[in-house]
Formats: C-alpha cells, structure tokens, sequence
C-alpha cells in the first residue's frame, strides 16, 4: 500500500530541497566522493536519490538503479540521471516494498535515507532480500549521538525535525544488524551523528 | 575556512541574541532557576529562527549542535547574571557572543576526539 503521508511530506520537501542542503552538500562533496568511488562492478541499488543532488559524485560507467518514494524528487533527479556518464534507471517505490527479485544487487548505496524511511529495520530487511549473498550495504547516514549533549540536543530538536523532515534520533548501526546484515565497519565522519556503515549479508 | 567561520558566526549570532534578550527581559530580582529556564527556552527559541536562515549556507549538523548548546548555555548563564545585576545590553551580547564561540570551540574538540573509526 502506498504511503501517502511519506509522499506528501517529501514532495512538499522536494520544493525546498536544494536550497536547504546548499551547504552540507558543499560541506561533505569530497566525502561523498571518496564515499561512492567504492562503487564496484554489476548491479547497484542507490536510495533515496532526491533531487539527484549525489549523482555527480558517482564514479563513471556504473550500472545503477535509483528509486525514491518521492514522485515530485524523481522528476527533480530525472534530466541528472539523463546526463550522467553511465546508467541511472530511476523508479517509484518504496524502501519497504522492492519490487526487485531476491538477490539482484551486488551493492546497495544509501545517503540519508534511514532517517526518513518509517519502519526502518522493514527497509534495510528488504534491502538484505534484494542483495546478492556477500553482497555490500554502504550507508552515509546521520543518526543518534551516544555522547552528552549531543544526544540530548537530537532529542529536543527531533518532534520538529520529523515533522518538517528526517528523524535525528535514529541508531542506525543497530538497526542493520537488526535486520540481519554483518557489520564490517563503522566510521565517524561527524562527531558520533553523521558517519558511514559498511554491512555485508551474510 | 568558510565553513568554520560559518560555525562560530553562527553560535556567537545565537549567543549574543539570546545574551541581550535575557539582559532585557529579566531583571533583578527574578529567582534565579526561573530566570536561567526562561533565558535558556530563549536561547532555544533564537537557535531554530537563525539556525533555519544560516543553515543552508553551512551545513546542517555542524551548524545544529554548537548553535543550540550556545543559545542554551547562553541562556541560562545571562539569565542568571541578569537575575542579580542592571547591567547593559552590550554587555550581554558580548557574554552571549562568547559563550557562542566557547560552544563552537567545544564541539570542534569533540569533534576531533570521535572522528574515525567507531
């Protein structure tokens, strides 16, 4: 069933989106760099894509398959996925309902997206049933602080920010493991929130 | 560099801010708890109105955390001040302002202890 509250909220999102993500895109554009040059060969599914804001970060000649639950966000991603040097296939759909076959993609790539998807361990589980065994789950994902104040800082702002956008309280690196995926590393690219996960399916 | 200077703008904004607001709102003679929780809910106040207009051009979680813990720590410690001294403006903007930059300094320290492997 289509979630229609989820679309609403990113479609109203995809109006403002460029210009609030102005900075930290500046802000992390080498990161995202080093970050997907781990894109290997075969099939690769990347979620959400946005506005496509991530595409001119991807290393040329890739296989890629992009999805969004945002209707108005695709439209936005459609003519950069058009330019980019490589396949960009991008669909309609819902993290928590792939309509992939079990055991397509050699690599899934997320950019904050687990902050966003409602039922989080549902999405990283359909992940894990689309990934081919060994298959590589790479995440750069903003979550939950383990340290005073920034946690509790998370906390105060979160009623708000979920309203209006992602979740700031989310743990994330628990989450993957719930849904059944090996962790291999975890590194902290800001203080203990924004980081980047690397999960294998067993 | 342009986005350092955009973090420690953006807390000493909020601190200064919400530093000349406890000064004009409190007086003394306030109890002090309720004085401090009052300028503190200012400083929060303060921290999402100019979060939202400084956030687009510095990033958004490096911008979020020392700004908050300025506008709080700001809060509550001229809120304090205020409490039991007529004191002028400028003087809370200028304890605001550094207490902003105090925050920043903090978290960019904090920052450098957690970056890397978990």
């Amino acid at each position: 069933m289509r979630d229609l509250v989820t679309i609403k909220k990113w479609d109203a999102i995809s109006k403002i989106y460029e210009w609030n993500t102005f900075g930290a895109e500046r802000r992390w554009a080498k990161l995202k760099k080093r970050f997907y040059s781990q894109m290997g060969d075969g099939k690769i599914l990347f979620l959400a894509v946005g506005t496509g804001n991530d595409f001119r970060h991807f290393p040329e000649g890739k296989d890629i398959i992009g999805i969004d639950i945002s209707p108005k966000m695709l439209e936005k991603a459609a003519p950069r996925a058009h330019s980019y040097n490589g396949t960009i296939e991008l669909h309609e759909m819902d993290s928590r309902e792939l309509t992939f076959a079990d055991e397509t993609f050699n690599q899934v790539f997320t950019a904050c997206t687990f902050c966003s998807v409602p039922e989080p361990v549902d999405g990283l589980r359909e992940l894990k049933r689309v990934l081919k065994s060994g298959g590589e789950l790479r995440m750069f994902e903003h979550t939950a602080s383990r340290h005073f104040p920034f946690r509790q800082i998370l906390n105060i702002m979160n009623p708000l920010a979920e309203k209006f956008g992602p979740s700031l309280n989310r743990d994330t690196v628990s989450n993957v493991e719930k849904a059944g995926f090996r962790i291999k590393q975890v590194s902290n690219i800001y203080l203990d929130i924004v980081k980047t996960i690397y999960a294998v399916k067993p | 560099m342009y986005f350092r200077i955009g973090e420690f703008l953006t807390s000493a904004v909020i601190g200064g801010l919400t530093g000349m607001a406890a000064f004009s709102i409190i007086s003394p003679g306030w109890n002090m708890f309720l004085a401090m929780f009052i300028g503190m809910c200012m400083g929060m106040a303060f921290q999402l109105l100019v979060f939202l207009v400084f956030m687009p051009l510095f990033g958004a979680f490096e911008i979020m955390i020392p700004s908050m813990i300025a506008g709080m720590l700001s809060g509550m410690i001229n809120g304090h001040i205020a409490a039991k001294y007529e004191l002028p403006l400028g003087l809370g903007l200028a304890i605001g302002a550094g207490l902003g930059i105090m925050s920043c300094l903090y978290v960019y320290l904090q920052n450098q202890r957690l970056h890397g492997d978990a």
